[in-house]
């Protein structure tokens, strides 16, 4: 079943095709939530909504791009919404944050895909969100702040003290690497 | 290690790293599906239109109805507060006919002494009346009949209000009560309150003989004494005005109003009322109408 035809039968309404996409698209999906969110339960209460959301509103998906990018989209904005009823402090700036970045880590192509979510898990959930949006999915600094309901500035600080942070994290990771 | 090869980095590992949700999580979705109800299930040929054009309409049209009935409800209670006063609504041209005045001598009271013990002489011997014609000189009597059993005081007014219909058969009844019991029958008009405010200001001049004449072939007389009281209870009432009955009124009015068809106030017993003040001033004779 292509792409196309998946949509097709899915504004249908059909419970079969539903199924698919949710076996398809469940795993990818529940990896971006759990980008977002530390919870796993917190994550499956996105997906879910996020699925719930993608069935109701898949006739208003004009075959435009790919239908992957718009069932994401949909469930990066649930895991914003989700963020922000959960932990709506941890979006503000956290001006004591700030930490020097340390120019000696380098890229470890060795590091593992679980060891780098735990290093995103270490970032206060403002900092993760943005990061997540810039480096990872690709938004501009423009639609991060409306999505977020702040301004770019805001955006790109938390952007850097991410970044910072991420980088202190790898070079002590290089550290205890290296003994 | 700069800032891009940092996301080049979290991007190439994490993008699209899968991770398998519960075994639950399906069933779940399914569960809360069924719970949000058959309208939450994507159905692309419904429109959602149609749900908020009903919720659209439906103030709308409870607000019509609501202001509707506020509008009959106000028109019934002023209706009813005012159907005494709104009598200029339907100007009478009947005065000109209330003409003929005539004083109740004694002899007129002569029967009405035969018919009941009570003495003749609690009956006030100024008593004036006008009446238009003559059946209402007849109820004028029976009028004085009644009263002088009835009011033990000095009697000053007795108000008798016939409408056309029923004044005939009234008049035949109301003696045979007053024979039949021993207790007086006072015959009292509808608008108790009317009768003592006229004769209020009648008698406020002590020495004054004031005549009021109301038309509506109803013969009202008033007597103008210094040291008056009227006793007025109604016993009997001769247009039988309960509140039932004036909601039915009301109620044809204001569908006779609704089909411009003409209303006619008298039917809810609002009778118009005009009086015509008379009286003597050394030769002077000194006339006045009031429409009320």
């Amino acid at each position: 079943m292509n792409e196309t035809d998946l949509v097709k039968a899915l504004q249908e309404g059909d419970a079969k095709a539903q199924r698919f996409l949710y076996d398809r698209y469940a795993g990818p999906m529940m990896g971006v939530c759990l980008r977002y969110l530390k919870n796993e339960m917190d994550a499956e209460e996105v997906l879910i909504n996020g699925f719930m959301k993608v069935f109701q509103h898949v006739n208003r998906f004009e075959q435009k791009g790919s239908f992957e990018g718009w069932v994401r989209r949909i469930m990066v904005n649930e895991a914003l919404q989700q963020l922000r009823k959960q932990e709506p402090m941890h979006l503000a700036i956290d001006k004591e944050h700030i930490h020097l970045a340390s120019e000696d880590a380098s890229a470890d192509s060795d590091m593992s895909a679980e060891e780098m979510m735990d290093m995103l898990k270490e970032l206060p959930a403002g900092y993760r969100a943005v990061f997540n949006l810039y480096a990872i999915e690709g938004y501009s600094h423009k639609e991060i702040a409306e999505m977020l309901n702040i301004t770019e500035g805001t955006s790109k600080s938390q952007l850097s003290k991410a970044r910072a942070m991420l980088q202190r994290m790898l070079a002590q990771q290089g550290v205890m690497i290296a003994i | 290690m700069s800032a891009e090869d940092l996301d080049k980095l979290f991007r190439d590992k994490l993008q699209n790293r899968p991770v398998t949700p519960g075994n639950d999580v399906w069933e779940r979705m399914q569960a809360r599906m069924q719970a949000n109800g058959q309208q939450q299930v994507p159905n692309p040929f419904l429109a959602p239109t149609p749900v908020e054009e009903k919720e659209e309409r439906k103030p709308i049209r409870m607000w019509y109805y609501s202001a509707a009935a506020a509008v009959t409800m106000l028109l019934s209670v002023g209706l009813w507060v005012n159907r005494e006063n709104i009598d200029p609504l339907q100007p009478s041209g009947s005065v000109a006919t209330v003409e003929q005045q005539r004083t109740v001598t004694p002899a007129a009271q002569a029967p009405a002494t035969e018919v009941t013990p009570a003495p003749a002489q609690t009956v006030e011997p100024s008593f004036n009346s006008a009446t238009p014609a003559a059946p209402a000189e007849a109820a004028q009597a029976q009028a004085l009949a009644s009263a002088s059993t009835k009011e033990r005081q000095q009697v000053t007014s007795v108000t008798r209000k016939a409408t056309g219909t029923t004044s005939a058969q009234t008049r035949t009844t109301e003696p045979t009560t007053v024979k039949m019991v021993s207790e007086p029958v006072l015959m009292a008009a509808t608008t108790p309150v009317k009768k003592q405010e006229e004769t209020k200001t009648s008698s406020e001049p002590a020495s004054l003989e004031i005549i009021v004449k109301l038309d509506n072939a109803q013969a009202t007389t008033t007597l103008a004494s210094a040291s008056t009281k009227v006793d007025h209870t109604p016993q009997e009432e001769e247009t039988p005005t309960g509140s039932g009955r004036v909601l039915k009124g009301i109620l044809k009015q204001v569908k006779n109003l609704k089909e411009g068809e003409k209303v006619d106030l008298q039917e809810l017993g609002i009778t118009k009322h005009t009086y015509a003040l008379e009286t003597h001033i050394g030769n002077k004779k000194i006339t006045k109408t009031i429409e009320l």
